[in-house]
C-alpha cells in the first residue's frame, strides 16, 4: 500500500515491509559498461591510475578517490577497456558533474588478484582503504563502540537481512575482524523486536563472537543517524561516541581480509510498485541503472519516479545512466532502487496542517516536525533552530502519518539549507575519506 | 524506442493513507451510537434536525468554496468542477461533522431553522473566514452554538423529557429540565444511571454517557484523537469538585461535558499539538467549566471553556513546545546504546 487512496482501517505508523524482496539474492552478469566515479563531490581530489585505451583486468586498481593518507582506492569490477576519462553527472543530480571513468567490459572475473593483507605490515585501516572499502575511517579513531544496525528501515530494502541469512559465517568473521580493526572489544548489533527470525540468526552470531551484543528496538533505526552524529560533531565539536555500520560493511571487511577480494560488488534491493518482481541482486560497482533495473525485468519505456535507497529516504534519480555508486547520498550503499509508477490521486493534495501532531507522535528524533516547519514557512530560521531542526533525521516518516499530505522533509531540508547552508543530511558526506 | 519519463520528487514516496477524509469519517462513525441513543429517547424528530446541520453546513462550505476560493470553477460543467477543482474540499466531509456535532448540542425541541443557521454562522464565520479547514481558531460548532445561545436564548433551552415517543415531531414545549438546571435550581443530583444511559433531558446527543464513550473508544483506537485532552479535562473536573464538594461522577456524567471532553476538545484543529500542551488545554477547560456551572449565571459551561481554550492554544503551543539551543544536535539512540 503506497497510499494512494484514503484507507478506512486503522492506519500504521510506520510502513510495514511488504514490497521487501524475498529469498535468496542472485548475481547479475557482467554489464557492458560501468561507470566509477573518482569524486564523491565536485572539487574533491583524487588520483587516476590509467588512462583512456587501457585493459584493465578485474579488481585493478585504477584510481582512488583522495590522496594519500586519506583516499579510498577504486577497482574495477570487471576486466575491459578504458574507454573513458571525463566528468560524468553526479549521482545526487542537478548540475554538478565528477570525474569517472567509464570501463567497456570485456570478460569477467578474469584472474582477479588477490590482495594479501601480509603486505601492509598488520596496518588494518589503510588495507581497508586500500580495498576500498567504504568506512567512516575518521570516526573509527575516536569511536568508543561499534554498532551494526541490522533494522530494515526502507519497507522495500531486505539486503541487510540478505546479507547475514546468506553468508552467516562471513558476517561473523566480518564482526570479529571489524572488532580488531577499529581497536574495540565490544559490538552491537541493533535489531527490530518483532523480527523474530534476524533475532534468531543474530543471536547465533552474537554466542559465536565474543563481544557481540544484541540490542532489540522497537523501532527500525534510520540510516542517517551516522551523518547526524557527524554533523553534531561539526557544529559543536563533540566527538562521535559510536560508529553506526551496515552489514554490508561488515561483509566487505569480511570479504577484504578472508578472500583478499576488493569493493567489487555490492547488494542492491530492487523493489516498487513498477518493478514485477521485488529482487536482491549482486550488482558489479558502477552499473548503470538501466541495466539493474532490465535485469530485474522491469518494462522499459516506463513512466514513474526512481529513488536510490528505498522510498522514505532515497535520492530521486532523474537520469538511469549513471551508475550505481559505493554511497547514496551520503549512506552506505547497500541500499535499493525503489521504481513507483506515476498514479495521480485527487485526494493527495497538500491541505492546511489538521494539527493532529502524529508527525510528533512518530519522530524517532523527537521534535515536533510542524512546529519547525511552521517557522522554515514564516522565514524565522532562529526559531526553526530553537524547535530542533538540526536534530531531524529525514527519516520521512512525519510525511508519512501526515493526514494533510504536508511536504514536511523537503520544508525541512530547505530550512536547513537557509540556515546552515546545508542542504540535507543525506547528501552530507559522512565518510571523510577524501583530504578536500 | 520510446523515452523514458522519470518523474523527479523528494521523497519519501509512500503514505500511510490518512487523509483529513478519514479523520471525519471516523468521527462521523463514533458519533454514531450517540446518535442512535438520542433518537430512542428523543424521537425521530431529531434526525431531522442533525440532517438539517450537516446539510446546511456542507452547501454553505461548498458555496463559499466555489464563489470565493476556486476563482477556476466552471459553472457549465459544474459538476465536473465541482469534483475536480483543489478549492472544493467540501468532500472531506469536515463541514458535514461540524454540522452534526452542532445538532448534537441542540435542545431536542428547536426549530428546524436553528441548526441551519448555526451551522451556517459556525462554518462561514468561525471556519471559511479564518481559512478553512486546518486554519480555524475556534471550533466551528461550538462557536454556532455560542451565537445560537446568544441569539435565541429562549428556544436554546427549551428542554424535553426523554423517552416520550408519542410527542415526537410536536414541538409543544414539554418543560423538563436537565440534570444540571436541576442542580441549580436548587434541585437533587440525578441518578448516576440515568444519566449513563442518556434518559435524561438535554441536547441531542449528550445525554449518554456510554454512548459517547464507545465513540471515543472507536477515536482512539484508530488514533484520530489522543487521550491527552480529555484525560486532562476529567482530571481537572475531578479535583474541582473534590475540593469544592460536589461529587464528581455526577458532574462529569451530566451536562455536556462528556461530549466536550471527548468530542469536541479533542479537534485537533483547535487544540494544542504537543501532548502536554493537550494536557493543560483539557485541564484549562474543565476548570473553566466548574467556574461557570457553579458559579456563573449558566447552569452549563462547556461550549465558553472549550472556546476560551481554543483561544489559548496557540500559546499553549507555543510554551509547551520543545527548545533546543541553536547548535544543539540530538541523536537519539546513540547515547542510549553506547551507554554501558
Amino acid at each position: 500500500m503506497d497510499g494512494l487512496r484514503p484507507t478506512f482501517t486503522r492506519r500504521p505508523w510506520s510502513p510495514a515491509p511488504h514490497m521487501a524482496p524475498q529469498g535468496t539474492a542472485m548475481y547479475m552478469p557482467v554489464p557492458e559498461k560501468v561507470e566509477l566515479p573518482l569524486q564523491d563531490l565536485p572539487g574533491d581530489s583524487y588520483e587516476v591510475l590509467v588512462s583512456t585505451g587501457d585493459y584493465v583486468r578485474a579488481g585493478q586498481k585504477i584510481g582512488t578517490m583522495g590522496i594519500s593518507p586519506k583516499f579510498l582506492a577504486v577497482h574495477t569490477p570487471c576486466s575491459g577497456r578504458v574507454s573513458a576519462i571525463e566528468p560524468r553527472v553526479h549521482e545526487s543530480g542537478g548540475e554538478r558533474r565528477v570525474l569517472a571513468v567509464e570501463i567497456t567490459a570485456i570478460a569477467d572475473q578474469e584472474g582477479e588478484p588477490e590482495i594479501p593483507f601480509s603486505r601492509f605490515h598488520g596496518d588494518r585501516r589503510m588495507f581497508l582503504r586500500e580495498m576500498g572499502v567504504l568506512l567512516d575511517f575518521e570516526a573509527l579513531e575516536t569511536a568508543r563502540s561499534l554498532v551494526v544496525n541490522c533494522t530494515e528501515f526502507e519497507p522495500t530494502i531486505s539486503t541487510r537481512s540478505a546479507i547475514v541469512t546468506g553468508n552467516p559465517d562471513g558476517f561473523a568473521r566480518g564482526l570479529e575482524l571489524l572488532m580488531e580493526a577499529a581497536g574495540l572489544p565490544e559490538v552491537t548489533l541493533l535489531v527490530h523486536q518483532d523480527d523474530a527470525g534476524m533475532q534468531e540468526r543474530l543471536g547465533a552470531i552474537a554466542r559465536s563472537v565474543r563481544g557481540a551484543r544484541i540490542k532489540a528496538l522497537r523501532q527500525a533505526c534510520p540510516d542517517t543517524l551516522q551523518p547526524l552524529l557527524s554533523y553534531r560533531q561539526r557544529l559543536s565539536g563533540r566527538p562521535v561516541p559510536a560508529v553506526i555500520l551496515g552489514p554490508g560493511q561488515v561483509f566487505a571487511v569480511y570479504q577484504a581480509f578472508e578472500l583478499g577480494q576488493p569493493y567489487m560488488r555490492q547488494l542492491v534491493s530492487v523493489a516498487g510498485s513498477a518493478v514485477p518482481t521485488p529482487r536482491n541482486i549482486w550488482v558489479y560497482a558502477g552499473t548503470a541503472l538501466a541495466d539493474i533495473l532490465k535485469h530485474a525485468g522491469v518494462a522499459f519505456p516506463f513512466a514513474g519516479r526512481v529513488a536510490l535507497g528505498g522510498p522514505m529516504m532515497g535520492g530521486p534519480r532523474y537520469s538511469l545512466e549513471s551508475g550505481i555508486g559505493r554511497r547514496v547520498r551520503g549512506l552506505y550503499a547497500g541500499a535499493g532502487i525503489f521504481l513507483a509508477d506515476e498514479r495521480k490521486s485527487r485526494f493527495y493534495q497538500p491541505c492546511s496542517c489538521v494539527r493532529c501532531g502524529k508527525c510528533a507522535e512518530v519522530c524517532p528524533a523527537g521534535i515536533t516536525p510542524i512546529a519547525v516547519v511552521e517557522q522554515v514557512k514564516f522565514h524565522h530560521p532562529d526559531r526553526a533552530l530553537e524547535f530542533g531542526l538540526l536534530s531531524c533525521l529525514e527519516c520521512g516518516l512525519c510525511v508519512y502519518v501526515c493526514p494533510s499530505q504536508l511536504p514536511l522533509v523537503e520544508i525541512i531540508k530547505l530550512g536547513k539549507l537557509q540556515t546552515k547552508g546545508r542542504e540535507s543530511l543525506l547528501v552530507y558526506n559522512i565518510f571523510k575519506t577524501m583530504s578536500s | 524506442m520510446a523515452e523514458n519519463k522519470i518523474i523527479v520528487a523528494s521523497t519519501p514516496f509512500m503514505r500511510n493513507g490518512e487523509t483529513a477524509h478519514c479523520m471525519m469519517f471516523d468521527v462521523a462513525l463514533a458519533a454514531l451510537p450517540a446518535a442512535l441513543c438520542s433518537v430512542y429517547y428523543f424521537g425521530v424528530r431529531v434526525l431531522a434536525i442533525m440532517l438539517a446541520g450537516m446539510l446546511s453546513a456542507a452547501l454553505t462550505e461548498a458555496a463559499v468554496q466555489i464563489v470565493f476560493k476556486c476563482r477556476s470553477f466552471d459553472y457549465r460543467d459544474f459538476v465536473f468542477s465541482f469534483f475536480t477543482r483543489e478549492e472544493v474540499t467540501v468532500m472531506d466531509g469536515s463541514a458535514a461533522v461540524t454540522g452534526l456535532l452542532l445538532a448534537f448540542t441542540l435542545p431536542p425541541t428547536v426549530p428546524l431553522w436553528i441548526p441551519v443557521v448555526g451551522a451556517a454562522f459556525g462554518v462561514v464565520v468561525a471556519k471559511q473566514l479564518f481559512g478553512g479547514l486546518g486554519d480555524n481558531i475556534f471550533n466551528p460548532a461550538l462557536a454556532g452554538r455560542a451565537f445560537l445561545l446568544a441569539a435565541w436564548p429562549g428556544l436554546m433551552t427549551l428542554w424535553q423529557s426523554p423517552g416520550l415517543w408519542a410527542a415526537a415531531g410536536a414541538v409543544d414545549a414539554v418543560s423538563s429540565a436537565t440534570p444540571l438546571g436541576t442542580l441549580a435550581s436548587g434541585g437533587g443530583a440525578t441518578s448516576l444511571v440515568q444519566l449513563a444511559l442518556g434518559n435524561v433531558g438535554g441536547c441531542l446527543g449528550e445525554t449518554s454517557t456510554a454512548a459517547l464513550l464507545l465513540g471515543a473508544a472507536y477515536l482512539l483506537y484508530k488514533r484520530t484523537i489522543t487521550w491527552h485532552a480529555p484525560a486532562g479535562f476529567f482530571a481537572a473536573m475531578t479535583v474541582a469538585c473534590l475540593l469544592l464538594g460536589h461529587d464528581p461522577l455526577f458532574h462529569l456524567c451530566a451536562g455536556g461535558a462528556m461530549l466536550g471532553a471527548l468530542f469536541m476538545a479533542t479537534d485537533p484543529v483547535t487544540s494544542p499539538v504537543t501532548p502536554i500542551g493537550r494536557i493543560l488545554f483539557g485541564c484549562g477547560a474543565g476548570l473553566i467549566t466548574m467556574v461557570i456551572r457553579l458559579y456563573g449565571a449558566y447552569p452549563e459551561g462547556v461550549c465558553y471553556a472549550i472556546l476560551i481554550m481554543n483561544s489559548l492554544s496557540p500559546l499553549i503551543d507555543r510554551c509547551t513546545a520543545r527548545r533546543f539551543k541553536p547548535d544543539q544536535v540530538e541523536v537519539p539512540l546513540v547515547d542510549f546504546i553506547t551507554k554501558k
